[in-house]
């Protein structure tokens, strides 16, 4: 089965949709992390967790649209 | 601990900071966990019943069920800040309760331990009661009505205890140790 038209770039526009909004989102949060946290260490693991999170899910989505 | 929330005074010493006991983050998440898992199932039992299925077929449904996962670990991220950031800390002087309400909406009440008039406790169910978590209501003396209402506290009958126990000690060092004249001023003053 072989995918025509603009089928292959629709998935690029979601896949660059869902990394700049894993970015934007991660941004806002990662600001309250740091400003509203009482323990440091923990806020920076939780952006680290998160961040980790989005480039594993970025990575197989991305990995998934090569292989098409 | 951030002074970004609150102003802790250089006399002032923090006896004790809380969050909402584990579950409310499980209660809160399991809705988002049950839902995203349900995509990948039914597109599993899908996949299940096409025979045979090609590679582009299974790129394409890895693309979509790793898109929806994107979605549910953001929808994580919310939950977990709504939660970690919810805190109470209880002071040689006051009770501070901190809410994230949502993201950019963040509320700070401060009662004093002068103004606590009374403490009332409340396990609202089984899991409650088995896992000792609960509301505490706090009650102020003045007109204000600046009253901390604390769901989900971890161990609710030690910390209402302590807050009593707190507030009767800070009487008798603050109120109860001034001359009569003073102690009545002061009683009219709160009241």
């Amino acid at each position: 089965m072989e995918l025509q038209g603009l089928f292959v770039p629709l998935l690029w526009i979601v896949f660059l949709g869902g990394m700049v909004m894993s970015a934007a989102i991660g941004s806002i949060l990662a600001y309250h992390w740091m400003r509203f946290s009482a323990s440091p260490p923990i806020a920076f693991a939780t952006i680290v967790v998160y961040a980790a999170g989005c480039v594993v899910l970025l990575g197989v989505m991305f990995a998934s649209i090569v292989a098409l | 601990m951030s002074h970004t929330t609150f102003n802790i005074q250089h006399d002032e010493q923090v006896l004790l900071t809380l969050r909402k006991h584990w579950f409310m983050l499980v209660r809160d998440a399991i809705g988002v966990i049950f839902v995203g898992m349900l995509l990948p199932v039914l597109g599993s039992l899908a996949l299940s019943v096409m025979d045979p299925v090609s590679n582009t077929v299974a790129a394409l449904f890895i693309f979509v069920f790793t898109a929806w996962f994107l979605l549910v670990w953001i929808a994580l991220a919310i939950i977990w800040t709504n939660h970690y950031l919810d805190m109470w800390v209880i002071t040689d002087r006051r009770i501070v309760h901190v809410e994230q309400v949502r993201l950019f909406v963040r509320e700070v009440t401060t009662l004093p331990l002068e103004r606590v008039q009374d403490a009332t406790l409340r396990y609202n169910g089984f899991i409650e009661t088995m896992l000792d978590f609960g509301t505490i209501h706090v009650q102020s003396a003045g007109a204000d009505e600046n009253e901390v209402i604390m769901h989900g506290m971890p161990h609710p009958n030690d910390v209402k205890r302590m807050i009593l126990g707190l507030v009767d000690e800070f009487r008798e060092h603050h109120v109860y140790a001034r001359p009569p004249e003073e102690r009545s001023r002061h009683s009219f003053q709160s009241d």
